[in-house]
């Protein structure tokens, strides 16, 4: 099989959606507070993992250039402290994530416009998740109902993944 | 898609991506319930819900497509251009279109694709280093969601594309005369007599006969309606014979020269039959498969059909039997253009047993030199490599010489010296 033509280094790289992510990844690292730039070298280290990965051969690497950037949020923001506005950054940081996969080298031009449908109901998810945060009072309890919806989110999103028919229904015939 | 795994063969696919994705969502949540701390919630809140998301704004159904693509370009060039056009309820955007590209071409540059006037426009830039047949598949077309989470099947897309390249001496070798031989078995002189071609003779007119074809001089003295009959022009008949089998150049070497092979008998019999001679084709492997002589259009797609079914053999059949299958097909005295490397001792015997069959054989060599010139030596052993290859080589047709006329093709880009030979015989000496 033959991919389409390698668009210039900017659009390879997915400009828009790379910079939401170092930026999220860049505010976690300074709020981390970990010592000797160990912060500054988690996010560089992701960002340089997650560009090399892009910008090398098509196949399996280029598919999972999204991986550092996820597991450099994911790091950084256990040792992040907790605050209201950590919290904002970690959910950005994700749907930034997301913004740069839309922005696929190997496919057409204009992944970050069309991916925007798919960004959407996260990040209302998360706008919804973070007004709760800001509004509830802070606790354990807070968190279990929290991991307690997320749990149930898992479990139907992988029952929807078992059931793919679900997305697959004809039109009405009597419409 | 080969990196897709279906849940259902023709609906909605989960790619793995969307596992990945949510394996990565579910690492974070158990982080976040482990380390009690809320924030690699929020990282993980977008990676579980996008993939369900990716799904809810699939389409309902497979999306129908038309394809619309040919092959243009010149000489080695091969371009393939298309347009893929989705119906409305699809983005062409979504649309992700991959093209295969056949053994024996050579992709310069990735395909270029583009989205213009609402369906995606794609072109390839592909090159043909020597003469070939190939099979372009149609392109694999399916719907994607920005992300890649999920993909769809789309209809409407069928119809392999076949591309050629041939020397272009072979416009001029329709001039050459053949030999007429005796008429198979169960062949009608009928089959002969057409609308078109010399004068035959006159018969009573049928009610389909055109105007044209009703000669109104007889008719009015006979008093009824009479019509011309043409005998078909038809300089002779011709036997391509193309060997498929494997020999002491290795399989990667062999597969070149077959599909060169199959180029220059695809081009050769098309000069043919454009002057209506006859042309019949073997394919020697282990068996022989044979397209029997015959004439006409659809003579051309029975060739070329057969031509892309050819494949190397895996084992080599012996040459004997190649001669004695001719013989039960073809009439003796026809004249026979064998293809072969002459490599080996196999080659030389197969020009040897056909000619005793009596066919009137003449080889084209495609010389393996060439392809094996690649094969890295070092710089001080190369040349003399290249000059006991070629001393080797000319002594292989020299042998070949012994049997009949043998033509070492060298150069893949021509074939004026087979031609100048087919059209003057008694001139011994190729250049």
């Amino acid at each position: 099989m033959t991919g389409p033509r390698p668009r210039s280094l900017p659009r390879r790289l997915g400009i828009p959606g790379l910079a939401f992510s170092a930026l999220s990844l860049a505010w976690l690292g300074i709020a981390s507070g970990l010592p000797y730039g160990a912060g500054w070298i988690v996010v560089l280290g992701s960002l340089a993992a997650a560009i090399g990965l892009r910008l090398g051969p098509r196949g399996a690497g280029r598919e999972g250039s999204w991986l550092p950037i996820v597991a450099g949020l994911g790091l950084l923001s256990v040792l992040s402290p907790l605050t209201i506005l950590a919290e904002l950054v970690a959910g950005l940081g994700g749907i930034a994530v997301l913004l740069w996969m839309a922005d696929d080298p190997d496919r057409l031009p204009g992944g970050l416009g069309r991916g925007v449908s798919v960004v959407a109901l996260p990040a209302l998810a998360v706008g919804v998740a973070w007004a709760s945060a800001l509004l509830l009072p802070p606790g354990a309890t807070s968190i279990g109902v929290g991991a307690a919806v997320l749990v149930a989110v898992l479990g139907a999103v992988a029952f929807l993944l078992g059931r793919p028919d679900l997305f697959d229904r004809d039109e009405a015939t009597t419409s | 898609m080969s990196d897709s795994f279906p849940f259902g063969p023709t609906g909605l696919h989960w790619r793995p991506r969307a596992l990945a994705v949510l394996a990565a969502g579910g690492l974070l949540l158990l982080v976040a319930i482990v380390a009690r701390d809320p924030i690699p919630l929020f990282v993980a809140l977008p990676l579980l819900l996008a993939p369900a998301a990716a799904a809810l704004g699939a389409p309902r159904e497979n999306p129908k497509v038309e394809l619309r693509w040919s092959e243009a370009g010149a000489g080695a060039e091969v371009r393939v251009t298309g347009t893929v056009t989705s119906d409305p309820t699809v983005r062409p955007g979504d649309l992700v279109v991959e093209l295969s590209l056949p053994e024996s071409l050579v992709e310069r540059s990735p395909p270029t694709l583009a989205v213009r006037n609402g369906r995606v426009e794609f072109t390839t830039a592909w090159w043909a280093p020597e003469p070939m047949i190939a099979v372009v598949p149609a392109p694999t077309v399916v719907w994607r969601d920005p992300a890649g989470f999920v993909e769809r099947p789309v209809e409407g897309v069928s119809g392999d594309l076949v591309v050629t390249r041939y020397p272009p001496e072979l416009l001029r070798i329709g001039a050459v005369r053949l030999d007429r031989t005796t008429v198979l078995p169960g062949e009608t002189r009928s089959r002969r007599i057409g609308a078109t071609g010399e004068f035959f003779g006159i018969r009573v007119a049928q009610p389909e006969d055109p105007p044209r074809r009703l000669n109104w001089r007889a008719s009015a003295r006979a008093g009824r309606l009479l019509a011309n009959e043409y005998a078909l022009e038809r300089t002779g008949d011709v036997v391509l014979l193309l060997d498929a089998r494997p020999s002491e150049l290795g399989s990667v070497v062999d597969e070149r020269l077959l599909s060169i092979g199959r180029a220059a008998v695809e081009g050769i019999a098309e000069s043919f039959l454009r002057v209506k001679s006859r042309v019949g084709l073997a394919v020697y492997g282990e068996f022989l498969d044979v397209v029997p002589l015959s004439t006409g259009r659809p003579h051309a797609f029975r060739i070329r059909n057969a031509l892309l079914r050819a494949r190397l053999a895996e084992a080599p059949g012996p040459s004997e039997r190649c001669a004695v299958a001719l013989r039960r097909y073809f009439p003796p005295g026809v004249t026979t253009i064998v293809f072969t490397s002459l490599a080996d001792e196999n080659a030389r015997t197969l020009v040897s047993h056909v000619r005793r069959r009596g066919f009137r054989v003449v080889v084209l060599s495609p010389s393996p030199l060439r392809l094996l010139a690649g094969r890295r030596l070092p710089p001080e052993d190369h040349e003399l490599a290249e000059r006991l290859a070629r001393l080797v080589r000319r002594s292989e047709v020299a042998r070949a010489w012994q049997d009949a006329p043998a033509i070492d093709w060298e150069e893949f880009s021509s074939l004026g010296g087979f031609v100048e030979f087919l059209r003057r015989p008694s001139v011994r000496r190729i250049a």
